[in-house]
């Protein structure tokens, strides 16, 4: 041990040890001369005679320099400089290695932090594995009404009684406006119900954390996190107790969270607040409940608990309809935060990183041609030193020590490109009417990644040059231009080219594949008119009206939002067009028998007055439902095309008809799609509000002209002023149908891009391998150019092997591009034919691509002017 | 870089002895130790002196030699190495080893003669 520090110690002064050995052997050097002299020999002759006896100085002091230290550390940092001073003076093909796998693993590094804030992150709290997020379902005859928020004395009410673990109540207010001192700043609020922070088991940072003491008191008590403390306050140790105002109300913060910004994980919050403050700070929203989070005891099956939790829902339930209904809890694992995005988007996340573990592979081989490329140049280089006595060990670890120096140094440039692009990723998924706030962090989980990345690919991009050396020997690599050497390197060139051209085809194919599903999706006929619909969507629940007040309720809400502003026209349903949610029934008709259960299933649609001319559904046969139908009067329906022929052959038939006993059928209109732009032609029928059960939600389709942003805010307006305390949400119908088709448009999103780069790779490739070519063969093109062949000839000649390369490649590609379209197919619109057919064009796009790529420096071969060059040469 | 057989066809070790035993009666730098194996050998010994510093180095890294910068008699500076009591150790165990080696050489070369008592 003693004997390693020494090493150590004698390591680190092994300057100043040189130097006392250097004079030490010149003192003995010395005192042997003047022996010599002394014996008699002439001073010159005694200088040599000294210096034959004592041997080589430099050799020993060699010798006694690898005493000190350790010297397979100093060999590693004599390649680590020899190797960086080679990049150095080569900086084009350095530079050009860097960036195509800087561009590969970023593409990969922006996708993986993306998925690492969606998908892996899991809360700063204790034990996360314990939390769960509750959601429920309640079925009431033929609805299904999907909850997940509680009211909070319902909550209160449920913590009590809970034995099965701990209950935590979270709500979130998108913008709320922080006053502290200088500049007011907009911030997300989460409410917090009483026992959150010690159900969550988040640490703190500063101060104290809000407990069950802190409900309404005023000023309001406020948690910041530990991100706006840093940016905003400046990590100020003095933050507690400090005076702010939020959205006008004063209130002090208290403490500081650490690392923690609540718990949705797409729309992070930087400001708790008690839930019993609601109301101040979010004075004008409407009372809602909170979301819940359960801490599962570890030894509770989490099946009880869920039989448990829905039995107390049932009871706290605010809706008292509700109390009768069949009540079914889910509780789903929020180890990594509650999220409502976070199933939509495991898909095509894994999706993505997979096309970007294409991409780094293109960039891999990239790299490893470029590196063979310096590689032939330094051959004989490397040759002397093997003839010297260098060992292959010792020259392999050279070769890959600069490769993973390229490796490294890419990955520091893919951290900067991943920093970039996940953010302008990020902000194309479109999901929902909130955006994707999904906090991206440049961190170790990231950088380990990115570093790994960089390390493998620089030691696959190196294997190459190493497989040549390997395989070569010492006069081979000292006579670079033998021809076996050159055809080897050109093989070894080849492949990569083909590697790079076949996965290029694979990405391009996802693109191309992709695309055409959006275009074909954007194509497809809906079925109704949704240019200026919007649709409002309202909750009376809260209201706890009975039926016939809430008929009444909802009529004069109808009339009030037809003389709104930009409003042209009013309808309603019981559920929006182009979301999850249907009602189904079945029908009976006389002298019928369904051949399968299945038969007699169909959608239902309540609809309020002038639904079809609302939104643009035709008719095709009888006439539309008038508003004459009311409670009492003759039950009639309208049902589309499909109803029509399958249960009665034809449309007219189906007019006049009666099913369910009394229901007569007065028209008929076309089909449209009703749940997502994929779905078949489904059977559907159209009854009046009058005649059906009367819902607490509701929504509202209203034609409008002019501005869509004012008029989702007029209407919004009117239905506060008729009810402040009505729940109510408005979105274009547009927009909702551009939401059903986001997995599909952020994963066309990254293949294209990801596409473009491998192009871009390969084709760069394909320059660089044909330039070199050309720069080889000069002689031989000069000689032919010569004896009489014309530009055209030697242009073809150079052309060839790019061409075939490419037609190679792209055969070997054809297996890759059928898997990644299987791969997809979940999320393609059409298979079949069409997929041979996207990788047929995809193939002709790339061959031109490759060609003109090619046909750059091959240019140059035809211009090559042979006199100039044979006198060279 | 691979090492090259050193000039003499000295064992392996056997250098170091000889640098211990020289250090055995007294303080010496590099060049002094070499006149003295030179002298005493008879010049029989023929190894070439920069080889004493590597050894001399080692020897030090071991803890058998210790060594300090002083002025010589003509007022040079120069190193001297001194024997540490772990190199008088190791002196001994060393000496006897290699004088056991030298005794079954010895017998096997001249197998005619009667063993000599040890």
């Amino acid at each position: 041990m003693l004997y390693r520090l020494k090493h150590l110690i004698a390591w680190l002064r092994r300057g100043r040890l040189d130097n006392e050995l250097r004079e030490e052997m010149q003192h003995h050097l010395e005192l042997r001369r003047q022996q010599l002299v002394a014996d008699g020999l002439d001073p010159r002759a005694a200088t040599a005679a000294a210096l034959r006896v004592f041997g080589s100085p430099m050799r020993y002091r060699e010798e006694a320099r690898d005493l000190w230290g350790f010297p397979s550390f100093d060999s590693l940092v004599q390649d680590l400089r020899f190797g960086a001073r080679l990049l150095w003076r080569a900086p084009s093909v350095t530079a050009v290695a860097i960036l195509s796998l800087a561009v590969g693993i970023g593409a990969t590094g922006a996708v993986f932090s993306i998925a690492d804030a969606a998908l892996f992150r899991r809360l700063p709290v204790g034990a996360p594995h314990e939390l769960h997020e509750f959601r429920a379902t309640m079925s009431l005859g033929a609805g299904v009404k999907h909850l997940n928020s509680v009211p909070e004395d319902g909550l209160t009410a449920m913590t009590s009684v809970a034995d099965f673990g701990q209950l935590a109540g979270f709500r979130t207010v998108e913008r709320a406006v922080l006053g502290a001192g200088s500049e007011p700043q907009t911030v997300r609020v989460e409410l917090v119900s009483a026992n959150y922070f010690s159900v969550l088991g988040v640490r703190t940072g500063a101060g104290r954390l809000l407990s069950g003491d802190d409900a309404r008191l005023l000023p309001v008590p406020i948690v910041l996190s530990e991100r706006l403390w840093r940016t905003r306050f400046g990590a100020d140790s003095d933050i507690s107790g400090r005076a702010v105002t939020l959205n006008g109300v004063p209130a002090t913060v208290v403490g500081v969270a650490r690392g923690f910004r609540g718990v949705l994980a797409e729309r992070p919050a930087d400001v708790m607040v008690p839930a019993a403050s609601g109301p101040l700070i979010d004075a004008a929203a409407p009372p809602a409940g909170l979301r819940v989070l359960v801490r599962l005891r570890s030894d509770v099956p989490t099946a009880l608990a869920e039989e448990r939790l829905a039995r107390l829902y049932r009871d706290v339930a605010p809706d008292p309809l509700l109390r009768d209904a069949d009540v079914r809890v889910q509780l789903t694992d929020a180890s990594r935060g509650a999220s409502d995005a976070r199933q939509f988007l495991e898909r095509p996340l894994a999706i993505g990183l997979a096309l970007a573990a294409v991409l780094v592979l293109v960039a891999c081989a990239n790299a490893g041609s470029l590196l063979l490329g310096r590689f032939a140049t330094r051959s004989a280089e490397l040759g002397i030193r093997i003839a010297i006595g260098a060992g292959r060990r010792r020259l392999v670890r050279q070769l890959l020590v600069e490769a993973v120096l390229v490796g490294v140094l890419a990955a520091v440039a893919a951290l900067l490109v991943a920093s970039i692009a996940a953010p302008l990723l990020l902000a194309l998924i479109p999901m929902g009417t909130q955006p994707l706030d999904f906090e991206l962090r440049l961190d170790w989980r990231l950088g380990g990644l990115v570093a790994v990345l960089g390390t493998c690919a620089g030691i696959v991009a190196g294997a190459v040059p190493l497989a040549r050396l390997f395989r070569s020997d010492t006069s081979g690599l000292l006579s670079a231009h033998t021809r076996t050497i050159v055809r080897g390197r050109r093989r070894a060139t080849e492949v990569l080219i083909g590697l790079q051209v076949a996965c290029s085809l694979s990405l391009l194919v996802a693109g191309a594949a992709m695309t055409r599903t959006l275009l074909k999706l954007a194509a497809v006929d809906p079925g109704f008119n949704p240019s200026g619909v919007v649709t409002i969507t309202v909750d009376a629940t809260g209201r706890a009206l009975d039926e016939p007040s809430l008929r009444a309720y909802y009529a004069e809400l109808h009339e009030r939002l037809a003389s709104a502003p930009q409003v042209l026209g009013v309808s309603s349903a019981q559920f929006g067009l182009m979301t999850a949610a249907a009602t189904t029934g079945t029908i009976d008709i006389a002298g019928w028998s369904p051949a399968t259960d299945d038969d007699r299933w169909v959608r239902l649609f309540w609809v309020g007055p002038d639904f079809f001319e609302v939104l643009g559904m035709p008719l095709v046969a009888g006439h539309s439902l008038g508003r004459h139908e009311e409670a009492g009067s003759e039950r009639v329906a309208v049902v589309n095309r499909t109803f029509a022929e399958f249960y009665f052959g034809g449309v007219t038939e189906a007019v006049d008809r009666r099913v369910n006993h009394d229901v007569r059928i007065v028209g008929v209109t076309a089909d449209a799609h009703y749940g997502t732009l994929r779905e078949g032609p489904a059977r559907a029928m159209f009854i009046p509000y009058a005649q059906a059960p009367t819902r607490q939600v509701r929504t509202f389709f209203l034609r409008t002209t002019g501005a869509p942003s004012s008029a989702i805010a007029s209407a919004l307006a009117t239905i506060r002023a008729y009810d402040p305390a009505l729940e109510a949400s408005g979105r274009l119908l547009t927009d909702q149908i551009a939401t059903t088709m986001s997995r599909e448009r952020f994963v066309a999103v990254i293949a294209v891009v990801l596409a473009g780069l491998a192009l871009l790779l390969a084709c760069a490739g394909l320059y660089a391998a044909v330039a070199h070519s050309v720069a080889e063969r000069r002689g031989e093109l000069a000689i032919r150019l010569a004896l009489g062949a014309t530009a055209n000839d030697v242009l073809r000649l150079v052309l060839r092997d790019p061409i075939r390369l490419t037609t190679v490649g792209l055969m070997f590609g054809v297996p890759g591009a059928f898997a990644t379209m299987r791969a997809l197919s979940a999320l393609l619109y059409d298979g079949g034919p069409f997929e041979i057919l996207t990788i047929a064009t995809c193939g002709l796009i790339l061959l031109p691509l490759a060609v003109i790529a090619a046909l750059w420096p091959a240019r140059h071969a035809a211009r090559i002017d042979p006199q100039e060059c044979l006198k060279i040469t | 870089m691979g090492k090259a057989p050193a000039k003499q066809d000295l064992l392996p070790g056997t250098l170091d002895m000889l640098i211990l035993k020289a250090l055995t009666r007294d303080v010496m730098h590099g060049y002094g130790i070499a006149e003295h194996i030179r002298q005493l050998s008879a010049d029989v010994l023929q190894i070439e002196e920069g080889s004493l510093y590597p050894a001399l180095q080692r020897l030090e890294l071991q803890g058998l030699v210790a060594s300090e910068w002083g002025y010589s008699v003509n007022n040079r500076r120069a190193r001297y190495y001194r024997l540490t009591p772990a190199g008088r150790k190791h002196l001994g165990v060393t000496e006897s080893r290699f004088a056991r080696l030298i005794e079954a050489v010895t017998r096997v070369m001249s197998p005619a003669e009667p063993a000599k008592q040890a």
